[in-house]
């Protein structure tokens, strides 16, 4: 089922960030286009450095100044312009209307501060709340997060939580103010697969009760089929494909989503060994001409050295940056 | 937006089990269990009782223990000695004895014990507040704005402003003044300039607006060269200079120590500012100063205040210097230091004389480095579990 989002809450156009250092510059992220609607899930995935998490520090305006910034394109948020260098990032945004899961539980708390009074602050910050009322707010978060005895875990402070805890803690920081938008960059890769699974389901528990548009970030297409209704892959900072989770990952378009499947566990493959993609991710100030996946892709073709393809539209909502597999479907589903 | 979320979990009852420490009582809890640290609160605790009732008893008309009180027949008597009969009974001290003796001029050891109390525990902590007071701030900028430049217009803005503060001091009232408006202007200009929003990508900069050193530069170079000095001898230059008073020994002593603190709050500072707990609160859109002063500077303090702790010791026994050297305290006020100096003289006929405020001098400080050993342990959440 394709869901219509007639005026999307976050919407990317042509974002370009370059990052600085002595004389040399590089793009770390080319010309991304993504758009994410009220309510949805968009996974966005892609290997280590490829520009994910620099594009979540984008929009929430916390790239490292001064090595990094955006060198070109648009952010709005809800119609408002987040990435207009001259006005600065606009206040009322950050931890108020979007806000940010990190990576590392385990160290993304204020180690001296106890968990109730880091709910709270958000609260007394953003909406003013009285500090007995923020205290009682925070309470209910850590129960609708789903931390056993949230009464007593108020007072307590982040080393004696686990990482599962921890997480959930910064959700429910992170949900504190009611944001229209949740990044969660790579949220359950420090955490066990069963503790995985738990906050998955909470984050997909907290997205339908609160209409909570989520961009997902992760390196896992498989987590991306659980959660997230479109998926953008991205490759070497460049979107390389995007459409309906479901459809992507049944006919994925780009022979880098191909790979990226293929190197997925699965008990279909057991048994088997798993295809690993030959090279690595380029740096981003030595990516190759013309495609920027071509030294690592099975299909490419002369001209995929010289030219740079474009992205192309594809049937079914789906865009794709390959010219050979472009208006192809994929003849199988994920090769195994 | 959202009705208030009901809590899910009701039905589970709380497992059993002692509730865990936390807050406050947690901290007592790991004090008590820190034997050090716990003496030297003691100790401390202690002497502010003594200190206070120091101030209460040898202040006002007619003192419980009267300091200054002399009476050449009773002089050098040992501790515990009776108050001789044919004594003047008006202002003797209570019971009837000299509890430490007294000295060449027959004044009770004891009250100017009590008297000097006082002056060590103000000298120490308002000295120590004004040097982690300064070392806080100038830590904290560097650490946390060092990247910012200085500019050769703010520079010379700076150095126009000093030179017409030094001229106008000095009594050429208009050339400072001429001075002083230079360097406003030079200033302000090249805020202005700054704040003006600039067409095209990037302009020329003017001569004034190259930047000359990062702030970072300007404050830590400031320390080395303030580390440069004896410190002792600066103190002891200054204290010559300025007239003799016990404010004038807090500030010089405290203006003079703040170095230590500035390096310590901007190292924190900056391995603090790459913690990801940093960039989470940055995301709930909490900065500035905010930053600064809700999560960068609690987890830099365990260390400031153990060396805080530290410096109260080392206030103490410069202030004792000093006053032992005689550029203490004015002569009239007891302080331990000045005690020491005086008995000195007598060190074979009243021993006492320079062992009582020395042995207490010893004590305080002992107690003060090992409250502040202790300190840091409890300080830490996680330690304060580990025990």
């Amino acid at each position: 089922m394709e869901a219509v989002h007639p005026a999307p809450l976050l919407e990317i156009e042509g974002l370009t960030v370059v990052f600085r250092r002595e004389r040399e510059r590089f793009f770390a992220v080319e010309g991304l286009d993504l758009a994410v609607g009220r309510g949805e899930t968009v996974g966005l995935v892609g290997e280590s450095g490829c520009g994910k998490t620099v594009t979540a520090l984008a929009v929430m305006g916390l790239l490292p100044r001064p090595a990094a910034g955006i060198a070109a394109g648009r952010i709005r948020f809800d119609g408002i312009e987040l990435a207009d260098p001259r006005a600065g990032y606009p206040p009322g945004i950050r931890g108020r209307r979007a806000a940010m899961v990190f990576q590392e539980p385990l160290t993304s708390l204020n180690p001296v501060l106890a968990v109730g009074e880091q709910i709270a602050e958000v609260l007394r910050f953003h909406l003013g709340l009285p500090a007995g009322q923020a205290r009682e707010r925070a309470r209910a978060l850590l129960a609708e997060v789903r931390l056993s005895r949230p009464a007593e875990r108020l007072g307590d402070y982040p080393h004696r939580l686990s990482g599962g805890e921890r997480q959930r803690v910064m959700i429910a920081i992170a949900l504190a103010c009611s944001p229209d938008l949740l990044i969660a960059d790579e949220p359950t890769t420090a955490l066990d697969v069963t503790v995985q699974a738990q906050i998955l389901g909470l984050l997909g528990e907290l997205k339908r009760r609160r209409r909570l548009a989520v961009l997902y970030i992760t390196h896992d297409l498989g987590l991306v089929s659980r959660i997230a209704e479109r998926v953008a892959v991205m490759y070497a900072g460049q979107l390389v494909e995007a459409g309906p989770a479901a459809a992507v990952l049944k006919q994925p378009l780009h022979p880098y989503t191909r790979a990226l499947l293929a190197a997925l566990p699965g008990p279909h493959k057991r048994g088997r060994r798993l295809a690993a993609i030959p090279g690595a991710v380029p740096h981003p100030g030595a990516r190759p001409e013309g495609c920027a996946f071509h030294p690592r892709c099975p299909l490419a073709l002369a001209s995929c050295r010289r030219e740079r393809p474009p992205l192309a539209c594809a049937p079914g909502g789906r865009a794709v940056r390959c010219p050979v597999t472009a208006g192809i479907p994929a003849p199988e589903g994920p090769r195994s | 937006m959202n009705p208030a979320p009901r809590c899910p979990t009701t039905a589970c009852a709380p497992p059993g089990g002692p509730p865990p420490r936390r807050g406050p009582a947690g901290a007592w809890r790991a004090l008590a269990r820190n034997r050090m640290a716990l003496g030297g609160l003691v100790f401390f605790a202690a002497f502010a009782a003594f200190a206070a009732f120091g101030l209460w008893a040898t202040g006002g008309r007619a003192p419980l223990f009267d300091p200054a009180r002399v009476r050449l027949e009773e002089r050098l008597r040992p501790p515990l000695a009776p108050v001789s009969p044919a004594a003047d009974p008006e202002g003797a001290p209570p019971f009837g004895r000299y509890l430490l003796g007294t000295d060449d001029l027959g004044r009770d050891l004891f009250a100017r014990m009590l008297e000097g109390a006082w002056v060590s525990l103000t000298v120490g902590f308002i000295a120590v507040g004004i040097s982690v007071a300064v070392g806080i701030l100038a830590g904290g900028i560097a650490g946390c704005w060092g990247r910012r430049p200085v500019r050769r217009g703010t520079g010379l803005a700076a150095a126009a402003l000093a030179a017409g503060a030094v001229l106008a001091a000095g009594g050429q009232a208009a050339a400072g003044l001429l001075l002083i408006a230079a360097g406003l202007l030079c200033g302000l200009r090249g805020r202005l300039g700054r704040l003006r929003p600039r067409p095209g990508p990037r302009r020329e900069e003017g001569w004034l607006e190259r930047p000359l050193l990062d702030v970072d530069a300007l404050i830590m170079r400031l320390v080395d060269i303030l580390l440069c000095f004896p410190t002792f001898f600066l103190i002891l230059t200054v204290v010559a200079l300025l007239p003799p008073s016990m404010v004038t020994i807090m500030v010089v002593i405290g203006l003079t120590s703040w170095e230590g603190t500035a390096r310590l709050v901007r190292a924190e500072l900056l391995s603090l500012r790459e913690r990801e707990f940093v960039d989470a609160a940055r995301a709930l859109g909490v900065g500035g100063v905010r930053l600064l002063v809700r999560h960068l500077l609690p987890n830099a303090m365990a260390p400031v205040l153990v060396t805080a702790t530290l410096g109260i010791a080392s206030a103490i026994l410069t202030e004792s210097a000093l006053s032992f050297l005689g550029f203490g305290v004015p002569p009239p006020h007891a302080t331990w230091g000045n005690l020491l100096a005086d008995g000195r003289r007598y060190l074979f006929d009243a021993p006492w004389l320079t062992l009582v405020p020395g042995g207490a001098i010893l004590v305080v400080v002992l107690a003060f480095n090992l409250f502040g050993e202790g300190l840091r342990d409890l300080l830490n959440p996680q330690a304060r579990d580990r025990r």
